[in-house]
C-alpha cells in the first residue's frame, strides 16, 4: 500500500510542476499567444464545469447557459471600468458576479421547472437570447451597457497593486500577464473541479443524479425537485458568473456579440464531447475544443507559409471537424472522452 | 384500533373516464390491508392519488389525522407515506446501495456548504446512512448486491430494492404496488414473509396491491375490493372469498 501511495504522490508531484511550468514552455517553444489560447481554455473549463452541473449531474438542457458567463461579465465590466467610473476591488466584484449570476439562475430557472427535455431546451435558448438582447439595447434611455459597442477599458484583474495583466519579468524571466492570468484562472479552475467532485459525492449530488434518471421516482423518495433543480441553475450559473467576471478583466473588453448562441452551443459540445457528468472529462472537452481552432488556424497559416497560398481555409475545416468528431463520438464512445460512471452506466444499460 | 389512513370519498377521472368512483374506506394502524380488483379497477390511481403523484377530482384523504389535500409527493413522503410502483421505478443508473441512499434523502440534511467542506457532522451524517442503507439490503435479502447497478439486478430482486428504498425513509404507512409481479410461488412465498417480518419489525402498515388472490387471503388482515373504479367492499380474506360480486365479477374468472 506504501508503495502506491509513494507511486500516486510521485504522479501527483509530476502533474504540478507539468502545470507550473506549462506556461513557460509553451512561451519557449511554440509562441506566446499559446498561453493565452490555454488561459481561454482554463476559462473555458470553468464555464463547462457550471454547465456540466446543470446538464450533466441534473439532466437538465440548458441552452441559454452563457447568459450567466455574460451576467458576470457586465457586472465586472460596469463595477470597474470608466463606464459608471467605478473601480471596485476583485474580492467584491468577483463575488457579486457570481451571485448576480447565480439569482439570474434561479430566476430563469424558476418558470422553466416542469419542462423537460426538448421544451426545457428551447425555452432555456430564449431566455439566453433575452439577456443578450437586453445587454444590446440598455443603451437607452440611460445608457447602462453601452449597447452593441460594448464596454471597453475594463480594469485588469488586479490583487490590490498587482495587476495580473502587468508583466512582472523583473522579478521572474518570463512572468507575463498571461502566464500570471495562467496561475490564477489554475487555481480557480482546480476550485471548481474541486467542488463539482465533492458535490457529485454527496446527498445532494445524488438528488440531482436521481432527478435526471427518474424525476416520479426521485420525488416520492423525497426529494425536493422545485429547490433541488433552481440548486442546480443556481449552481451552474454562479460558476459561469464567476467565469464571467474574470473573462472581463482577462479581455479589457465585453460585448453582446461574445454571448451568442453559439457559444452555449460550444459549451454544450465540450460537455458532450468530453463525457457528460464527468469533471475529468468535461475538463479534458473543453480544453481540447479551446485548443482545436488555434492549432487548426496554425494549419491555415502553415499553408500560407509552405504552400503560397491557403487551400483549405481553416475556418471551414474547423466546422467540419467539428461536425465530423462529434458524430464520430456519438457513434464510438456515446458517453464521451472520458466517462462518467453513472453515465456509462445507462448508456451500457439496452446492451449488457 | 386506530385509524392511520382514511380514504374519503375519492373521485378521479381522466377525461372521460371514471378511473375512481366515491371511494371511501379506512385502514387500520398496523393492519396489512390487501386492494384487489381486475386491471384498470383503479387500484394504481388510487396510490397515485393517495402519493400526490395525481390530485383527486374530488374527495379527500386523511393520514394520521392530518389532510393531505394538495400535498407535494416529497411532502407526503416526509408525512410518513413511502411507496413501490408497478413498473419498477428505479434509479437504474446507480447502485443498489446508492437507491436506498437516495431514498434516505428526506432523513439527512446536509446541503451544498457541507458537501463541499465535507465537515465532521457531514461525514458522520454520511457514513451513518450508508450503514443504515446496508442494514437495509441486508434486511430485505440482497445485501450481497449493494455495489451491483439496479439495472443489473433480477426482476424480484429489483423488486426488493425497491421495498428498501421506500422503507429508508422510516415511513409508518407501506403502499406496495403489485410487488409480487413476475415472481414464482416460490419466490412470492419468501416475499409474503418479507412483507410480514418488515411489518412487525418496523412498525408499519402495509397496503398492497396484488392481482395473487391466494397470497393475499395469507398475507392480509383486510382486503378492499375495487372493480370500474367502485368500492365493492372491504372485509376479512375468508368473507372476501365468500363475496357474491366479489366471485361473479373477479374471483371466479381469476382461477
Ligand atoms: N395517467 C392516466 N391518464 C389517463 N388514464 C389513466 C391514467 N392512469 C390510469 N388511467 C386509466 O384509469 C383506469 C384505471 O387504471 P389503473 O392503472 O388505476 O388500474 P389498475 O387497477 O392499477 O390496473 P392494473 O391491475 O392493470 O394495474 C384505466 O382505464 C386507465 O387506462
Ligand atoms: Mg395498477
Amino acid at each position: 500500500m506504501s508503495h502506491s501511495r509513494r507511486s500516486a504522490w510521485s504522479t501527483y508531484a509530476a502533474l504540478a510542476i507539468g502545470l507550473l511550468a506549462l506556461p513557460f514552455l509553451l512561451q519557449a517553444g511554440i509562441g506566446r499567444s499559446w498561453v493565452r489560447i490555454i488561459d481561454m481554455a482554463l476559462l473555458y473549463s470553468m464555464l463547462a464545469l457550471g454547465l456540466n452541473i446543470v446538464v450533466g449531474y441534473a439532466g437538465l438542457l440548458d441552452l441559454g447557459y452563457i447568459a450567466f458567463y455574460a451576467v458576470g461579465a457586465y457586472v465586472y465590466a460596469l463595477l470597474d471600468s470608466p463606464q459608471f467610473g467605478l473601480h471596485w476591488p476583485l474580492w467584491a466584484v468577483l463575488p457579486i458576479g457570481a451571485a448576480c449570476a447565480g439569482l439570474s439562475g434561479v430566476l430563469l430557472g424558476a418558470p422553466t421547472l416542469r419542462l423537460r427535455g426538448d421544451y426545457l431546451a428551447i425555452v432555456t435558448l430564449g431566455f439566453g437570447e433575452i439577456i443578450r438582447i437586453f445587454l444590446n439595447n440598455l443603451n437607452e434611455p440611460v445608457n447602462i451597457t453601452n449597447g452593441p459597442q460594448g464596454i471597453c477599458l475594463i480594469d485588469s484583474v488586479h490583487l490590490g497593486t498587482f495587476s495580473f495583466s502587468h508583466n512582472h519579468t523583473t522579478m521572474l524571466p518570463g512572468l507575463t500577464g498571461p502566464v500570471q492570468y495562467y496561475y490564477l484562472f489554475l487555481a480557480l479552475t482546480l476550485l471548481v473541479m474541486f467542488i463539482a467532485l465533492r458535490l457529485q459525492d454527496s446527498r445532494v449530488g445524488r438528488a440531482w443524479a436521481a432527478i435526471r434518471e427518474d424525476e416520479l421516482a426521485a420525488a416520492a423518495s423525497g426529494i425536493h425537485l422545485r429547490n433541488f433543480k433552481l440548486l442546480a441553475f443556481a449552481m451552474g450559473a454562479t460558476f459561469g458568473g464567476l467565469a464571467g467576471g474574470l473573462f472581463a478583466g482577462f479581455q479589457g473588453f465585453v460585448s453582446p456579440e461574445s454571448f451568442n448562441l453559439m457559444e452555449s452551443v460550444m459549451i454544450l459540445c465540450m460537455i458532450v464531447l468530453g463525457g457528460m457528468g464527468n469533471v475529468y472529462g468535461v475538463v479534458l472537452g473543453a480544453i481540447t475544443l479551446t485548443v482545436l481552432p488555434e492549432a487548426l488556424r496554425m494549419l491555415g497559416d502553415w499553408q500560407l507559409n509552405h504552400l503560397g497560398h491557403v487551400i483549405v481555409d481553416p475556418n471551414d475545416l474547423r466546422m467540419l471537424i467539428f461536425g465530423l468528431a462529434l458524430v464520430a463520438m456519438m457513434l464510438i464512445r456515446p458517453a464521451g472522452l472520458i466517462r462518467s460512471r453513472r453515465h456509462q452506466r445507462e448508456y451500457a444499460g439496452d446492451r449488457p | 384500533m386506530t385509524e392511520l389512513l382514511q380514504i374519503d370519498h375519492v373521485s378521479r377521472n381522466f377525461g372521460g373516464v371514471q378511473a375512481l368512483t366515491d371511494v371511501s374506506f379506512a385502514i387500520r394502524q398496523d393492519e396489512i390491508f390487501g386492494l384487489i380488483g381486475p386491471n384498470g379497477a383503479g387500484k394504481t390511481t388510487l396510490f397515485n392519488v393517495l402519493t400526490g403523484v395525481l390530485p383527486p377530482s374530488s374527495g379527500h384523504i386523511i393520514f394520521a389525522g392530518k389532510p393531505l389535500d394538495r400535498q407535494p409527493p416529497h411532502r407526503i413522503l416526509q408525512l410518513g407515506i413511502a411507496r413501490t410502483f408497478q413498473n419498477i421505478r428505479l434509479f437504474s443508473g446507480m447502485t443498489a446501495l446508492e437507491n436506498v441512499l437516495v431514498g434516505q434523502h428526506s432523513c439527512t440534511r446536509s446541503g451544498v456548504i457541507g458537501a463541499i467542506l465535507r465537515n465532521a457532522a457531514t461525514r458522520r451524517e454520511e457514513a451513518q446512512a450508508r450503514r443504515h442503507a446496508a442494514e437495509l439490503l441486508d434486511q430485505v435479502g440482497i445485501s450481497r448486491h449493494s455495489n451491483t447497478l439496479a439495472a443489473n439486478l433480477s426482476y424480484g430482486d429489483q423488486r426488493r430494492l425497491e421495498i428498501a428504498r421506500a422503507l429508508a425513509s422510516q415511513p409508518r404507512l407501506l403502499a406496495l404496488d403489485e410487488p409480487a409481479a413476475g415472481m414464482n410461488p416460490a419466490e412470492r412465498e419468501q416475499l409474503r414473509e418479507l412483507i410480514q417480518q418488515l411489518r412487525a419489525g418496523f412498525n408499519l402498515t402495509v397496503l398492497v396491491i396484488e392481482h395473487d388472490v391466494k397470497l393475499m387471503m395469507q398475507l392480509c388482515q383486510r382486503i378492499a375490493v375495487l372493480d370500474f373504479g367502485e368500492l365493492v367492499t372491504v372485509d376479512e380474506p375468508e368473507r372476501i372469498r365468500q363475496h357474491p360480486r366479489v366471485i361473479q365479477a373477479w374471483l371466479g374468472t381469476e382461477t
